[in-house]
């Protein structure tokens, strides 16, 4: 099977600013997701899941290793991959002079769309946010602008989907709709990958999960086989936060070996 | 991949940001200059009655037009940027399926139109006041178009150097202001005294007003071979520093 994201012997170092030391955000990671995959990307805060998104998507430079977005490399085809890109950032922001319709439509032609107000309307209808259309994003609630985000994220009918913990903060009514409305756009072929802090939800909705932790992956399996024994928080905990008590350093982890994990 | 219409979306949504708060983007810059034009021309204008026999109001319109141009393509890109650094948008313009020379065409057409703009504005508000000759308009529309582009690749550079709002107006308040007002917008740089003629000779706003001036009014301090030398390797300069600083991602990724 095609894979969707390819990543190998992915490194990023940030360099040191101001009294900040440098750091080694990601330190060899490897990862192979799959066309048409639901897949969770797990890790403790700090544990390098924004950053591998952030240089998916564009806004951080990666160090070393090579990243593929459906077989294009982003080193020589930086431009193309973004089309293939739709992403849901962690932190909510909107250009504060414009209508929820203006932002989609200004979306809609960074992406060489034309006319497309008729995507527009269904997006907004499936999102239940039709009714905002004409309104300031400035004006609405925390909830809709999330939403919003996604609308963003899709309008341009990417291939792969990126969502940065797209539910936090958001209630368990509209979590529902959105996941109800993921389940069926990855049916329809859209790959979707997802971090998450809610392990409830990447136990519901994804094939395979891998655990990041300090910037290397721990964990990599189809989310059945993690969870055979333990819950998927058990498991989380286990490779993450104990194996730092156990060693007594959030740095020199000796991680559990992926390959270990053999559906990986 | 060239993405055009991307690119025309993002010089659209550069000039929609400016055309929603035309009180403070179009309709202030103009006001001040008939202020400039109210106190400097009516005050001034006893005290120097004219110059190479062209009156004082003609003398002073074209530095307004100039004065007025620069700070617009200034402040387009540069307030645009560093608002999206402060509301979390630069990740999104990093985003985006535009190459960096797209995104430069973008930020820069949007500053020049908006200069433009202002410039014709206030050519349009001086006609009340001064009657104007007219000794090459094609000097005036090549030295106009050429000051738009350095002052918007400087601002669009600017934007992406800042982190904060204070270094922006850091660099207007003690670096563009001086340069202008000594720039000869007011008065004629013939009249300085002969060291501060030299040191004015580095000032590259001299040979923009020069450039401008003459176009109107026939009057020439400087060599117009200097003059548009001087502007022409400046933008250039300046457009190469940020489209290679856009290139390299500098202070925009991380």
């Amino acid at each position: 099977m095609q894979s969707a994201i390819k990543v190998e012997n992915l490194h990023k170092t940030y360099a040191p600013n101001g009294g900040n030391k440098g750091t080694h955000a990601l330190r060899g990671l490897d990862l192979d997701i799959k066309k048409g995959e639901f897949f969770a990307l797990l890790g403790p805060n700090g544990s390098g899941k924004t950053t591998f998104i952030n240089i998916l998507a564009g806004p951080t430079l990666k160090s070393k290793g090579k990243v593929e977005i459906l077989g294009s490399d982003i080193d020589t085809h930086r431009v193309k991959t973004k089309f293939l890109l739709g992403v849901v950032p962690q932190e909510i922001s909107f250009d504060s002079f414009f209508t929820v319709n203006e932002i989609l439509e200004l979306q809609s032609g960074y992406y060489g769309i034309r006319n497309n107000g008729k995507h527009i309307d269904e997006i907004l209808s499936k999102l239940g946010l039709k009714e905002k259309k004409f309104t300031n994003s400035r004006a609405l609630s925390g909830g809709m602008k999330r939403r919003l985000l996604i609308a963003k994220a899709l309008i341009h009918k990417p291939e792969v989907l990126i969502l940065d913990e797209p539910t936090a903060g958001v209630d368990v009514e509209l979590r529902r709709s959105m996941w109800k409305y993921m389940k069926q756009l990855n049916e329809e072929g859209l790959t979707i990958l997802l971090t998450t802090h809610y392990l409830e939800e990447a136990e519901q909705l994804c094939s395979r999960t891998a655990i990041i932790h300090n910037g290397k992956l721990v964990a990599l399996d189809k989310t059945s086989e993690l969870t055979k024994e333990k819950t998927l928080e058990d498991v989380f905990v286990e490779l993450t936060y104990e194996s730092d008590t156990g060693s007594g350093t959030t740095t020199d982890t000796k991680p559990i070996s992926p390959n270990k994990r053999a559906n990986g | 991949m060239a993405n055009p219409l991307g690119t025309y979306t993002l010089f659209k949504r550069e000039t929609k940001r400016f055309m929603k708060v035309y009180m403070q983007t179009i309709i202030a810059p103009v006001v001040s200059n008939l202020l400039y034009f109210a106190v400097f021309g009516l005050s001034l204008r006893k005290a120097i009655p004219s110059i190479e026999g062209v009156s004082y109001l003609a003398f002073l319109a074209p530095g307004l037009i100039v004065l007025g141009m620069v700070n617009n393509a200034f402040q387009n890109p540069s307030s645009s940027i560093i608002i999206m650094k402060f509301q979390g948008l630069i990740d999104d313009l990093m985003t985006i399926p535009l190459k960096r020379i797209e995104l430069l065409i973008a930020f820069v057409g949007s500053a020049v139109l908006r200069a433009m703009l202002i410039g014709f504005m206030t050519y349009l508000t001086a006609i009340y006041f001064v009657d104007f000759s007219y000794a090459s308009i094609s000097i005036i529309i090549l030295s106009t178009i050429l000051i738009s582009f350095f002052f918007s690749f400087l601002g669009l550079f600017v934007g992406i150097w800042a982190n904060e709002f204070e270094r922006i107006d850091f660099l207007q308040n003690f670096v563009m202001l001086p340069l202008i007002f000594l720039g000869g917008v007011f008065y004629p740089i013939s009249d300085l005294p002969p060291l501060f003629l030299k040191i004015s000779m580095f000032n590259p706003v001299v040979h923009m007003i020069n450039l401008v001036r003459y176009g109107f009014t026939g009057i020439s301090e400087v060599s117009l071979i200097t003059s548009f030398a001087v502007l022409g390797s400046f933008t250039l300069v300046m457009g190469l520093a940020t489209y290679i600083a856009l290139r390299k991602g500098w202070k925009l990724q991380t």
